[in-house]
């Protein structure tokens, strides 16, 4: 199912270029970004998320009337202050709370659904994995209930822990993993099946600088390779260095939009820096 | 549902059970049966020194009440932790950001748990068999019928157990499955003696309580194997397996509509 373009409100209003003007998107500023006419990457439409405590308390609003979508290809920084709704929005594309309100659709499917669930790799806030359990058999136990087996299972669990530095540490129990080590199992869980769009909650978070520099080459060359992703991150320079795009966030609502251009890419963080704190005090 | 779903349905709850088994073996969960072992062979030991006569009932009682015992409480404190534990140590998100249901992890966990709890009735069973053996009794033909009731009686244990875990408090769910499967044949006696003089209001509640209930104590074959009896007719079998199955579907039912919108 496609949506037509007028559902997307913010992909074409809401992004503006450095002086503030606005901008509409046409690509990203990504080669690889792909304009296929398709469904989005992720489509999230109004979205309202409240929790509750009890039957009868009130309902504590966390996210409200959020709207973004990204395209196949696109690489999303999802920016905001902490308690902005970050990762419940997230939690809401993996299906793992109810909307009040809104919809959330991944590759034109409702999120939750294991068939939208297919296409995304996700890697979690805070990753913890079976302390009892080694790298390779965590990974083959998420490559079975991705509906992967056999050797090429294998294989491709042993390169993802090679890839993400866990290499000759495969046969070792998680209980004696730092939390770094365990964030980059989390990332390798999370390439496991090739997925169409990565969704990374504060994916560098535990790594030390090494582990950084080791997670942006790996998420450059996903990037390059065509793969979506969508990661809200407080390293800005990671934002800087490999976002199309990013959505500003504060208050669980959208407050700005904006493609990364040539000096916010630059490689140094401090004007996105500029940005995010301008932005979030313009909009309280 | 076609073949190939069938069989990846099959892949994710044997993935699912054997994570959940590999890791209960390795955090040494039954260590506590080959301690038990190690105190039955030593009691029997000591037994047969002084000789066991005249009291082969009282030791096939000991043995079979044992077995009983020890393989619940491992089937409830398996089963209670198993979705709890997932959800407090957030291993829960990696495996439901994964393409399976809500009720493909629940079944997958109570899977899990009732082969695990299975495997040590099993231990269990050779112990007091091997030590019983030891002192020169046996347990007749009627015992493997007391072994299958005991093995549909963990399935029921177990779905009982998940399902609490999604309703209460882990500490809850254990005491309150324990009081349920232990219980039971307490619970059910003391309806019978209490419906008499009750009200009508008492009644009926006695009523729905005795039939809504699961009464595990018909799983309990151990005073019939204690006494030698003949083995039971298989109609009777066939209706305990069904009477089991029905009550396991229904937890497991209950359990995956608790857990179809929680948020986690």
């Amino acid at each position: 199912m496609t949506f037509p373009k007028l559902y997307f409100p913010n992909e074409v209003s809401q992004v503006r270029d450095m002086n503030g003007n606005r901008l509409t998107i046409v690509q990203g500023g990504n080669d690889s970004v792909r304009d296929s006419g398709g469904p989005p990457a992720l489509r999230i439409k109004d979205l309202d998320i409240a929790y509750r405590k009890g039957w009868f308390a009130p309902a504590k609003r966390v996210v409200h009337n959020l709207s973004l979508s990204v395209r196949p290809g696109e690489v999303v920084g999802f920016l905001g202050p902490n308690g902005a709704g970050k990762s419940s929005t997230i939690k809401a594309i993996l299906g793992f709370v109810q909307p009040e309100a809104g919809e959330v659709q991944v590759f034109g499917h409702p999120a939750g659904t294991t068939i939208a669930k297919s296409k995304i790799g996700y890697l979690p806030e805070v990753a913890l994995y079976y302390p009892f359990l080694t790298p390779i058999e965590t990974l083959r136990l998420y490559g079975h209930l991705q509906g992967l087996g056999g050797k090429s299972l294998d294989q491709e669990a042993f390169d993802l822990l090679r890839r993400v530095g866990l290499e000759g540490r495969e046969k070792q129990q998680l209980k004696t993993f730092s939390k770094g080590m365990q964030q980059r199992l989390g990332i390798a869980q999370s390439l496991l099946g090739s997925p169409d769009l990565l969704v990374l909650d504060e994916v560098s978070s535990g790594l030390d600088p090494i582990g950084r520099r080791h997670l942006r080459e790996l998420l450059r060359e996903i990037k390059n390779a065509g793969t979506t992703i969508f990661f809200s991150s407080h390293e800005l320079d990671e934002v800087a260095q490999l976002c199309d795009r990013v959505v500003l966030i504060a208050n669980g609502h959208v407050v700005d939009e904006r493609i990364m251009d040539a000096e916010l890419q630059a490689g140094t963080s401090s004007a996105l820096e500029e940005y995010f704190v301008n932005t979030l005090r313009n909009a309280a | 549902m076609s073949a190939e779903s069938i069989r990846r349905k099959l892949m994710i709850w044997r993935s699912l059970a054997f994570a959940a088994i590999l890791e209960s073996v390795r955090r040494k969960d039954l260590y506590v049966a080959v301690i038990l072992a190690g105190l039955m062979i030593a009691a029997a030991a000591l037994m047969g020194k002084f000789g066991v006569q005249g009291l082969e009932m009282f030791l096939k009682d000991v043995t079979l009440n044992v077995i009983n015992l020890f393989s619940v409480l491992l089937a409830i404190l398996f089963a209670a932790r198993q979705i709890p534990e997932e959800l407090t140590r957030r291993t829960v998100y990696p495996l439901l950001a994964r393409p399976i249901s809500r009720f493909d992890l629940i079944f997958g966990k109570f899977l899990g748990a009732f082969l695990m709890s299975s495997l040590g009735l099993i231990l269990f069973a050779a112990i007091g068999v091997g030590a019983l053996a030891c002192l020169g009794l046996s347990l007749g033909s009627i015992f493997w019928q007391y072994l299958l009731l005991r093995f549909l009686s963990l399935a029921l244990i177990c779905a009982m157990s998940v399902m609490l875990s999604l309703l209460m408090t882990p500490s809850a769910t254990v005491t309150l499955a324990i009081l349920l499967a232990i219980g039971s044949q307490t619970f059910s006696q003391a309806i019978l003696l209490a419906y008499g003089p009750a009200s009508e209001t008492g009644k009926g509640l006695m009523r729905v309580s005795y039939y809504v209930l699961p009464h595990l104590d018909l799983f309990d074959l151990s005073k019939k194997v204690g006494y030698g009896w003949k083995p039971i007719d298989a109609w009777v079998l066939r209706d305990l397996f069904l009477y089991a199955m029905a009550y396991t579907i229904v937890f497991l039912l209950v359990a995956a509509l608790r857990f179809r919108r929680q948020t986690i």
